[in-house]
């Protein structure tokens, strides 16, 4: 084994301004992987949040009965697709806009009857079940008299959300191509710059093993190293200003957030991902180009 | 191995490339253990070829090889590296590595098969003082004359303690002088028991250790007598 990664640095070291190419490559690769990661979970948060927030509200013509809204609300609760059923009464309505405005007198002094109807916030599980929900409380056409439903616009934004994560995506499987590539040919280049060394152990009777491995610790190193750098990049910006951007952007709203521990599982993707693709290049590569 | 048995056995062994040309032409070959064999032939006959069909560095197109008792068509790849451990590889332009000084050289063999450094420490040095290359150890190939090179190749084949040892025209870059401190040891290595198949050219040589001798043209054994008269 000490055989063996001696090997490995005399390796790195002969490389020279290739071992560093590769790092440099392979550190800008994991930056970007870093913040396509931050992007994903940001727009899974996104996407989550909308989902959560699916909501139909159907509102009561003047003069309708409790009973009867409560009835239309047991009705509405019984479908399978509905999460949750909020009766809000004229006053609990007239309530909330006093509260949200106590700082704005001159709109509070505006209102002096409660013009609020009382409402039924209807949440779904999906945006799509939205529709459905819609359509029941419309066919109760003698009890509301008007619905407010936010599909088209939480659609778009989903769509907006999803084109985000497919952008991402696309951008890592390019850059995790271009990497794979580099680093296959950083093999290639030490393999054959070592061709008679290779011949010779081959022929004293070295295995496989003992003459492919310093190529895969070779590249372990390299992934190693390029990851520890993108990480002291991108760790401390995401630690010190994402939370803070994330709430000025959504208005006070806790869309997404980060925390520590949630860093640090993004950077054992990154470590585990930067493993994966190094060992998988450098078996390729050395089972192409060790044919001596 | 009983001394009766061959240690290696070539039993109608084909070798034909792609291009039609043939390598070996039905060899049938038996050589024993203790054995020293000269194999002979013009350049491009067979020799080389034959040779590293023994190390199973190329692999014939038809008939079967044995070695030390082993059918080479039985062993896998991964099984080759301890095949070629029980053999000795010596040839005519080294095979040294250029960036390693005598001592690594021989150390490597050793290296490739796992051995510590305390086992390469104490082993390495018996190997370089049986060639006569004491003192030299940290001389670089560049450094060493044809005979010495020679030398440590054979010191560095001798590392696994092989039971056969094939030479490949090892004197064929060699003045006189030099040739015959090759081939004295060589002899000495054999007065041991290990198995030696030589190839070469130098007939003079080969008349005067009256060894076994095949000859071997195009692919197919010619001549295989007690001694060359």
């Amino acid at each position: 084994m000490s055989s063996i990664l001696a090997r490995t640095f005399t390796n790195i070291k002969r490389s020279g301004w290739r071992s560093y190419a590769i790092m440099f490559m392979m550190t800008i690769t994991f930056v970007i992987l870093g913040v396509l990661l931050t992007v994903i979970y940001t727009s899974s948060n996104i996407a989550n949040f909308l989902v959560g927030n699916i909501e139909v509200i159907g509102f009561f013509r003047e003069g309708v009965s409790e009973e009867q809204i409560l009835e239309t609300k047991r009705e509405v609760e019984s479908l399978d697709y509905v999460t949750e059923a909020k009766y809000v009464s004229k006053e609990d309505a007239m309530k909330s806009f006093l509260e949200a405005n106590q700082e704005n007198p001159d709109v509070v002094a505006s209102v002096t009857t409660n013009p609020f109807p009382a409402h039924l916030n209807v949440k779904v599980s999906s945006l799509e079940r939205s529709e459905e929900a819609a359509s029941f409380l419309r066919a109760k056409s003698d009890l509301i008299e008007d619905i407010d439903d936010s599909k088209d616009f939480l659609l778009a934004l989903r769509n907006i959300v999803f084109g985000i994560q497919i952008v991402s995506v696309t951008l890592l499987g390019v850059f995790t191509l271009s990497t794979f590539f580099v680093i296959v040919l950083a093999i290639a280049l030490s393999i054959y710059s070592q061709k008679n060394e290779i011949i010779i152990m081959k022929l004293v009777g070295a295995t496989n093993w003992y003459v492919r491995a310093p190529y895969f610790f070779q590249s372990l190193i390299f992934a190693f190293v390029s990851v520890l750098i993108a990480s002291i990049a991108i760790v401390p910006v995401v630690l010190v200003y994402y939370n803070s951007t994330m709430a000025s952007i959504a208005g006070g709203m806790n869309i997404s957030s980060i925390t520590p521990l949630t860093v640090a599982i993004g950077v054992a993707i990154e470590f585990l991902f930067a493993f994966g693709l190094a060992l998988f290049s450098s078996y390729l590569a050395t089972r192409r180009y060790i044919r001596y | 191995m009983e001394k009766n048995k061959p240690i290696i056995k070539f039993k109608n062994v084909t070798k034909e490339y792609k291009d039609g040309l043939k390598g070996l032409d039905k060899i049938d070959l038996e050589i024993h253990p203790g054995e020293f064999v000269f194999l002979i032939g013009s350049s491009g006959a067979g020799k080389t070829t034959l040779m590293k069909h023994i190390v199973k560095e190329e692999i014939p197109t038809d008939g079967e090889i044995h070695v030390d008792g082993e059918d080479l068509s039985e062993i896998k790849s991964n099984k080759v590296p301890y095949l070629r451990r029980k053999i000795g590889f010596i040839y005519q332009d080294f095979k040294l590595l250029d960036t390693k000084n005598a001592f690594e050289n021989v150390a490597l063999s050793l290296q490739v098969a796992g051995k510590d450094a305390e086992q390469i420490e104490k082993v390495v040095p018996r190997l370089i003082e049986l060639v006569g290359l004491t003192g030299k150890e940290d001389k670089f190939p560049h450094n060493l004359s044809g005979g010495e090179k020679q030398r440590l190749t054979i010191a560095r084949a001798l590392a696994h303690e092989p039971k056969i040892l094939l030479a490949d025209e090892p004197t064929g870059n060699l003045d006189k002088t030099a040739t015959w401190v090759v081939v004295d040891l060589i002899k000495k290595i054999n007065d041991w028991g290990t198995t030696i198949i030589f190839g070469t050219h130098d007939l003079e040589l080969v008349k005067t250790l009256k060894k076994r001798v095949i000859q071997i043209e195009k692919g197919k054994i010619v001549k295989d007598e007690e001694f060359l008269s």
